[in-house]
């Protein structure tokens, strides 16, 4: 197995983003039905408000590989109103759990990718991350990724966006 | 052989996440399946499964604290926990984890994303094991 650098995601970057959009699109639709499409428009200044983030991280040696994904709450809920009851809702918050598995879901097959290449990562749990520490929202360097959905308005809302970058690994808490 | 009733089967799922574990309940209920439990943790799993003679153990391989994996290996060693069929669930899509599980004692092994005709062939495989099982049982 080979030494994985930032400089190896870098120039894996288009094919990890293909494996990503793959990914988030075959899970909405497996997981709840739900019909998404990636695309370029980026989301309006302001609207972060009422998103709600996840994020993992790849590991190997130094590196990690930290990928983050903001999904646009009506996405969530609509998803979450497939399988839960208005009641059980109201008591029982799940667009966090939700987040997590699309997240774990994508990313695993990133990893699973990466082994293809030669690099043996391990993957870490799914997570919320506090806002301080947000890379979507504190402008690091990205690519961005954008996911579209109809909202309730039926306008093509963005539901979805991913961004992934490599670091050192020193700083990592996951 | 006599083919199980769905209905009188035993099924725990054990996932840390919510989701997951209601998406699972609502497809096996659509197979006719009724006695449904569900544990966050391997924790709360061995509790459940110490009171209750479970026929289907879903396993979430990983999960925080001990692994769905791990808990699968330790009831794999012992006897009287042979009439479980484990049923690995993760997003692990690479084929060396399946054949880790299968090595390991794992009935089936199902890749999130689940899909729904994916998932009712597989359980159809885990009715015939279960079935052959109690044949093998009953001589």
């Amino acid at each position: 197995m080979k030494a994985i650098s930032p400089q190896d995601i870098d120039a894996e970057r288009a094919q990890i983003s293909n494996v990503v959009s793959e990914g988030v699109i075959e899970t909405f639709n497996s997981m709840f039905g739900q019909s998404i499409t990636a695309g370029d428009l980026a989301p309006k200044p302001g609207t972060e408000k009422g998103s709600v983030y996840s994020s993992i991280k790849l590991h190997q040696a130094d590196v990690d590989v930290e990928f983050c994904f903001r999904f646009d709450i009506g996405l969530l809920l609509q998803a979450a109103a497939l399988i839960f009851t208005k009641e059980y809702l109201a008591n029982n918050p799940v667009q966090n759990d939700i987040a997590c598995e699309i997240a774990n879901i994508v990313c695993s097959k990133v990893k699973a990718y990466l082994n293809e290449k030669g690099f043996d990562t391990e993957m870490g749990f799914p997570f919320i991350p506090e806002e301080e520490e947000n890379p979507l929202l504190k402008n690091k360097d990205q690519v961005h990724m954008h996911f579209y959905y109809d909202d309730v308005q039926q306008s093509r809302g963005i539901g979805v966006v991913v961004n992934f970058f490599a670091a050192d690994a020193v700083k990592s808490t996951h | 052989m006599t083919a199980p009733n769905i209905a009188d089967l035993r099924v725990l799922l054990v996932d840390d996440n919510v989701v997951v574990r209601k998406l699972i309940e609502m497809q096996l209920t659509n197979m006719g399946f009724a006695n449904i439990d569900s544990a966050s943790n391997s924790n709360e799993a061995q509790e459940k499964i110490s009171v209750t003679a479970y026929d289907i153990v879903f396993l979430d391989w990983n999960m925080p604290g001990k692994s769905g994996y791990t808990l699968m290996q330790e009831y794999r060693e012992d006897r009287q926990y042979d009439h479980i069929a484990f049923v690995m669930v993760t997003a692990e899509s690479q084929e060396r984890y399946t054949r880790e599980a299968l090595k390991a004692g794992a009935t089936m092994y199902i890749t999130k994303p689940i899909a729904p005709a994916t998932f009712k062939e597989k359980i159809e495989r885990v009715l015939a094991w279960i079935e052959s099982n109690r044949a093998a049982k009953t001589g």
